[in-house]
């Protein structure tokens, strides 16, 4: 005859306890694995993609459809000198955080309708704070050399937004110069950790 | 008369080893609270996020290394002795690795604990998988390297014991509790050759300074050759209770004695060729040795389906010994209400589930998904932290009042103490994976990157991070029932006035019916040795040639 544990009696004198346990210790569990299990399967089936819920990868800004610059990524690609975000980072270091952006000409303009281009970036926004400062980069020959600009940012600030002017100035009397303000959200800006 | 009365020798060196894997656990989970508590930011004024992974380390180290090793070491001193019916051939060697073992255990944790004393050089935040760039204390791998050598000079006890009975029974099969001890004991000889390697010829002479350079993926393998399967060197005595304590628990038998040699003979074979699996990001490693160990992992499913139909089956025949009826209504007979048998049916469970992540990880190309996330700590929490741990908290429920002639007491709280266990777990662990989809790392006192904020795939992170933190609170509830049961029964129960009941019963399907030849030790260890062969001598040969101090991959330090 197989053995029964002795303690069946008292097991039984605890049943109601044992009840409530079942009830919480195991129905609790199942729950919260069903609740998960359906959440996974709805999110995978009706749900969005996670990157549509983040304003900071999304393709554009959420407030203002303002389209968000990444590395890569043509500036100013309506006009005749657009300009390609060749590097964007952010490099650490243990006492400052610097923000470069290197860009360069996709193409090489009409010789004889463009005398050139300039751009300012009048300010740089992080998340605490604008930096003010004018920075200037000019192409005025033929080439498609690269430009820098840095700028030193406190530690911990990523870069958001920036205003930017753009003039061209074209021999052409009909259109003369160009003026086009934008305003620039920052997208993913990958970073890079430094000595 | 029970196993005091019989084998009081035994039962005292059981005893000692049970002492020390209680001590190590209720500090290994106070620290694993405080880290919960730490990364969930409910408390970040307990520590520092530099001395968290020195709690990290000892969370790891006296939970994962201490607390399942003494345990084990004295479950199976337990199940040697009153299988084979015979106390150790020598005490004067039993103590001598039981000593062993603690000396290593205390310089470890001596070096561990070094770490909250300001400008103390004894230091060791290298966490559980210790191999380089960190750098601990030479006592700390001095320590570690004890506690395995004492572990193999334990086998050795057993392995003596077995063939001292077997002189006295020539012909006879070999008891089942005797053999699952000699074959995870085999299996840990064979993944533990990885580990002292990486300790003794590698670490201690970089710790002391001998060298200065390291090659940091020769020591790595060695450590992911042995950190696996130590997993199995967990879960075996954990199945040890499945197959032969739980099916008497549930007022049945053993269905099948030889499904449970067989499975034992994969776990021999098959648990230390799959250490890859952790190096899947891994440079250095040629992708057809993955793919080997992904195959062979995969092939571990296996002997686990086996034991969960085997453990079932015995479960169900013993609820229908009580009058349980139909496909599904004889669970209702099963007895809920017994602390033993609950903890060790819930760790069951929850084991399946830790299972079906394990297979995630498992598979190449899906555990770059997940791969040093959060999602591998609530794997590995339902595995060893609840399937393995669970059921050691619960068979010691049964087994203290046999080795102390004790009773039970405070059986409400043995009672309440596995289920809170069970549902704390699943709000951790549950939570842990959730959060290792969103991409939140393992290993780090400071998950949330700056200018970061990690996407739940459904709910928040805020959410996810609420349940950590309550599921750590209720595991330290249970955690604190388990131990002042133990403590109160242990060293306040009453004498027991009648035998305990320590009678198990025989199997359904006895040895009798089981192939000799899953007794040929020999065949079974050698099969083991070659598939270990295949995995590893050829990448191990190339990371040797390329220089054991001064290898042409970049060196620590670059």
């Amino acid at each position: 005859m197989d053995q029964v544990p002795q303690s069946s009696n008292q097991s039984d004198s605890n049943k109601w306890l044992v009840r409530i346990l079942l009830i919480i210790g195991i129905g609790i569990p199942v729950l919260i694995e069903l609740f998960t299990f359906s959440g996974l399967v709805s999110s995978h089936f009706f749900g969005e993609a996670p990157s549509a819920t983040n304003d900071r990868r999304s393709e554009t800004s959420a407030k203002e459809n303002i389209p968000l610059v990444k590395q890569g990524d043509t500036l100013f690609s309506d006009t005749d000198y657009p300009l390609l975000v060749d590097t964007l980072r952010l490099e650490i270091y243990p006492d400052q955080w610097r923000f470069i952006m290197e860009l360069k000409p996709l193409w090489k303009p009409n010789r004889e309708r463009s005398e050139g281009v300039k751009l300012t970036f009048q300010n740089l926004v992080t998340q605490q704070q604008s930096l003010e400062e004018n920075r200037v980069l000019v192409w005025t020959d033929n080439t498609l050399d690269e430009a820098e600009i840095t700028w030193i940012l406190p530690t911990g600030q990523r870069p958001q937004n920036a205003k930017v002017t753009y003039r061209s100035t074209r021999q052409d009397s009909l259109t003369g110069t160009l003026d086009i303000k934008r305003h620039f959200e920052f997208g993913h800006v990958p970073a890079r950790y430094k000595q | 008369m029970t196993f005091i009365d019989n084998y009081p020798k035994s039962a005292k060196i059981a005893k000692a080893n049970f002492l020390v894997a209680f001590i190590a656990l209720a500090i290994g989970g106070l620290f694993g609270l405080i880290q919960a508590l730490h990364r969930t930011g409910w408390a970040r004024n307990i520590i520092s996020s530099a001395e968290y992974y020195t709690m990290l380390t000892g969370h790891g180290v006296l939970l994962a290394l201490v607390f399942t090793t003494f345990f084990i070491a004295g479950l199976f001193v337990w199940g040697v002795t009153r299988s084979l019916d015979r106390e150790p051939e020598n005490m004067a060697f039993s103590w001598s690795w039981f000593w062993i073992m603690l000396i290593g255990t205390l310089m470890a944790t001596v070096a561990i604990l070094g770490g909250f004393v300001e400008g103390s050089s004894i230091r060791a935040a290298v966490l559980y998988t210790f191999y380089p760039p960190m750098q601990a204390h030479p006592l700390f791998y001095i320590g570690a390297a004890l506690l395995i050598i004492g572990s193999w000079m334990a086998g050795a006890d057993w392995f003596r014991s077995y063939l001292a009975w077997r002189k006295e029974h020539p012909d006879e099969r070999i008891p089942l509790q005797t053999y699952m001890t000699l074959f995870t004991m085999l299996m840990w000889y064979v993944c533990t050759v990885g580990v002292a390697l990486e300790v003794v010829v590698l670490l201690i002479p970089w710790s002391l300074g001998w060298v200065n350079q390291i090659d940091p993926l020769l020591p790595r393998t060695l450590f992911w050759y042995f950190g696996h399967a130590v997993v199995y060197f967990w879960l075996l005595p954990a199945y040890f209770v499945w197959y032969s304590i739980l099916p008497k628990l549930s007022g049945g038998r053993l269905f099948s004695d030889s499904m449970a040699r067989i499975v034992f003979i994969i776990f021999l074979i098959l648990s230390t060729p799959v250490g890859y699996h952790h190096q899947y990001a891994d440079p250095g490693i040629t992708v057809g040795f993955k793919f080997y160990a992904m195959a062979t992992t995969l092939l571990l499913l296996l002997p686990s389906l086996l034991t969960l139909f085997t453990v079932v089956a015995s479960m169900e025949h013993g609820a229908k010994q009580r009058g349980g009826k139909g496909y599904f209504a004889w669970l209702g007979k099963l007895p809920w209400g017994e602390p033993a048998f609950a903890g060790c049916a819930l760790a069951g469970i929850m084991f399946a589930a830790g299972g079906f992540s394990g297979i995630i990880n498992a598979a190449m190309n899906i555990n770059i998904l997940v791969h040093n996330t959060i999602w591998v700590p609530g794997h590995f929490h339902l595995t060893v932290g609840t399937a393995v741990a669970l059921t050691f908290m619960a068979i010691s429920y049964w087994l203290v009042p046999q080795l102390t002639g004790r009773k039970l007491k405070n059986k409400t709280l043995a009672l309440i103490q596995p289920y809170l266990w069970f549902l704390g777990m699943t709000l951790m662990s549950n939570a842990m994976h959730r959060g290792g989809l969103a991409g939140i790392p393992r290993r780090t006192a400071e998950p949330n990157y700056s200018q970061f904020d990690f996407e739940a795939v459904f709910g928040t992170i805020s959410e996810i991070k609420w349940q950590i933190a309550i599921g750590g609170i209720l595991l330290t509830v249970s955690l604190v029932f388990f131990l002042w049961v133990i403590f109160n029964s242990w060293f306040r129960g009453e004498r027991a006035d009648k035998p305990v009941d320590d009678f198990i019963p025989a199997a359904l399907s006895g040895p009798e019916h089981a192939p000799k030849i899953l007794d040929n030790i020999k065949l079974w260890v050698l099969l083991a040795i070659a598939l270990v062969l295949i995995a590893y001598s050829v990448p191990l040969a190339e990371m040797v040639m390329d220089g054991l101090f001064s290898p042409g991959a970049p060196t620590i330090p670059v």
